[in-house]
């Protein structure tokens, strides 16, 4: 399947403008005086999750191409920057988010190039295991080996956006050095499938 | 012979050498402060401010109060708040240069009192004093303040003789706006000479809690990115893959860029709310400032829209101790330690605001429909409210968004409106 017109898929988009006009509906109105209501309004709230699912869907397997990754990074570029503005960011947030997104998504497009005829299975389970494997072990990490754990869970492209959104006053570029490791890992990961799979001189 | 003794002398006599010449070349950087001047008489009242002049200094206090940078129109005159009661000398810390070396005075002055009618006449004029009239106290007639809050000793002025320069006529002009005497309702949207007001406080942490953390006009921008981006979605189907990817990026990349542009996505950290009671003939404007919730400590900075008043800051309580971190003027600057609140205040003319204020008389409540319609006020608003001889105007308590009035110039703040309050005088 080579036609682009075919590889645009709208669900990421509009998952992504209707998520985030939803965060803003909540950041943007007047906080309710109970507790989880009044934090739902709190702006770190929205930042954490249209970031986790921003990033989730940046780096979600499947074959694209990156101009359909570039509409998605413009289409949430306003939301990230109004929700973490509007939290305090500092500006060692945004390079961290910006490394994180940036390397997921390049992890992505590196998969993608990869499944060349059918879906490439190995790649979809190391970004599966990326997301959702490496949150688990972080915790299993830190709850049964009493070893810490958050590097691992700030690998993970689901929850390490929400990791950095908690505090995104005193964010670090640093906390973003395991995501870029384990999406660094993935794009290996495809890059080596492609080597093996393709045709030899 | 001591081993070393040699270098260590020449060490000692290099470092003497290195004193003596940072000595010398720190009081030539700032040579030391004039004489302390009062232009309008070594007088001072409870409660009211206190201005004076001192050549050559770059910030004024009278004692546990907070700093002040030189302002008016020729730029040497300190607004300083008066101590809450009255007696004994004043006790000046004056700053020199940027070397932060603090000199203290103590000044003598009259104090007048707190209640009654304190007129104020020029030297050249022949006072009169009157028995059961107004206290007489006698102002000279150059050297006049250009700062009309300088003036909110007096209750009454006399008028201006002719030599009187036009920006000191003017001041008087805009002091005799304010409406004097004190018994006035007004009295209540003049932030110097309110007291210090923990109500005050527990009304604005109130507001913080009940402003929402993004801004209306961010949320409409962020809207309409969403919504043209869900509409071309919708509708571009089935055109070429680039032509759809640019037509949904338009709108988000637009507002994207003006956020970057007006400073909405920087985030500060110091929170800043800003409340507006909005009267008949004035606007009490109070910003509630946040510190940072962790971390070190953070500096802000705010610039009245022009022409309001002169900032003010609101003390928590006749100890509050932190005053000295705040520096008033032309430009206020806030050092504000995590989790610490600081109150701003200054007045402006309702002709300075925007539309809904001056649809405001008392008893004729606008139609909130435009500006997103009332919301309820928070019980320590009402409160406060009440305890300053205010009463919100039914249906008007609170209409949302930061087209309310001008907007003050800041730096290192996130600002947040809460709103303006519609109010009129308890009867």
């Amino acid at each position: 399947m080579t036609d682009g017109a075919q590889r645009f898929s709208w669900v990421p988009l509009v998952t992504v403008a209707a998520f985030g006009a939803a965060c803003t509906a909540a950041a943007s109105a007047i906080p309710a005086s109970g507790g989880g209501a009044r934090r739902m309004a709190d702006p770190s709230i929205s930042l954490m999750a249209f970031d986790a699912v921003w990033t989730c869907l940046l780096a979600r397997p499947g074959r694209r191409d990156a101009v359909e990754t570039l509409t998605l990074v413009a289409l949430g570029l306003p939301f990230h920057a109004a929700f973490a503005g509007a939290s305090g960011a500092a500006g060692a947030h945004f390079a961290a988010f910006a490394a994180i997104a940036a390397s997921w998504s390049l992890a992505a497009l590196a998969c993608s190039a990869s499944a060349a005829g059918a879906p490439d299975r190995g790649t979809v389970a190391g970004l599966a295991l990326a997301a959702f494997g490496l949150p688990l072990a972080g915790y299993a990490a830190a709850e049964f080996l009493d070893v810490p754990g958050a590097a691992l869970v700030r690998a993970s492209p689901v929850t390490g956006p929400i990791l950095l959104g908690r505090s995104p006053g005193t964010a670090e570029l640093a906390d973003a050095v395991p995501a870029v490791a384990a999406a660094a890992a993935v794009a290996a990961l495809a890059g080596l499938r492609r080597a093996r799979r393709s045709p030899g001189p | 012979m001591n081993p070393g003794s040699r270098p260590n002398r020449r060490f000692r006599a290099a470092a003497l050498t290195a004193t003596w010449v940072v000595g010398v070349a720190s009081a030539w950087a700032a040579p030391p402060a004039g004489p302390t001047e009062f232009p309008v008489g070594r007088t001072a009242r409870p409660g009211r401010p206190v201005v004076v002049r001192v050549a050559g200094a770059a910030a004024v206090r009278i004692a546990r109060g907070p700093w002040t940078a030189p302002s008016g129109g020729r730029g040497d005159e300190f607004l300083l708040p008066a101590p809450a009661a009255a007696g004994g000398p004043l006790e000046f810390e004056i700053r020199t240069g940027t070397d932060r070396e603090i000199e203290s005075r103590r000044e003598d002055v009259r104090w007048l009192s707190a209640s009654g009618t304190v007129r104020a006449v020029f030297t050249a004029e022949a006072a009169r004093p009157v028995a059961d009239g107004p206290v007489t106290v006698r102002v000279p007639s150059d050297g006049l303040p250009t700062l009309p809050e300088a003036w909110l000793q007096f209750d009454e002025v006399a008028p201006a003789p002719s030599s009187v320069p036009a920006s000191v006529r003017d001041a008087l002009d805009r002091w005799r706006a304010l409406g004097q005497p004190p018994e006035s309702a007004r009295a209540a949207f003049q932030p110097w000479r309110a007291p210090p007001d923990a109500s005050a406080y527990r009304a604005m942490d109130a507001a913080a809690d009940a402003t929402p953390a993004l801004a209306r006009d961010t949320a409409v921008a962020l809207f309409l990115a969403a919504g043209a981006a869900l509409v071309v979605a919708a509708t571009l189907r089935g055109a070429a893959p680039r032509v759809r990817a640019f037509a949904v990026s338009a709108a988000p990349i637009a507002a994207a860029v003006w956020l970057l542009v007006t400073d909405r996505a920087v985030g500060e950290s110091i929170v800043g709310t800003v409340l507006r009671v909005e009267g008949p003939h004035d606007v009490l404007v109070v910003l509630r400032l946040e510190g940072p919730g962790a971390g070190a400590a953070g500096r802000a900075r705010v610039v009245p829209p022009p022409g309001a008043g002169a900032g003010a800051v609101v003390a928590f309580d006749e100890s509050d101790a932190a005053l000295d971190a705040v520096t008033l003027g032309p430009e206020i600057v806030v050092e504000l330690a995590p989790g610490r609140t600081r109150l701003l205040a200054w007045r402006e003319d309702p002709d300075d605001a925007a539309e809904p204020a001056r649809s405001s008389d008392v008893g004729e409540p606008a139609s909130p429909a435009s500006s997103g319609g009332p919301t309820p006020l928070p019980a320590e608003v009402t409160a406060w409210l009440a305890s300053k001889g205010l009463r919100p105007l039914p249906g008007l308590e609170r209409t949302r968004g930061a087209s309310a009035g001008p907007a003050p110039r800041t730096a290192g703040i996130r600002l947040r409106h809460f709103g303006a309050v519609r109010v009129a005088a308890r009867k």
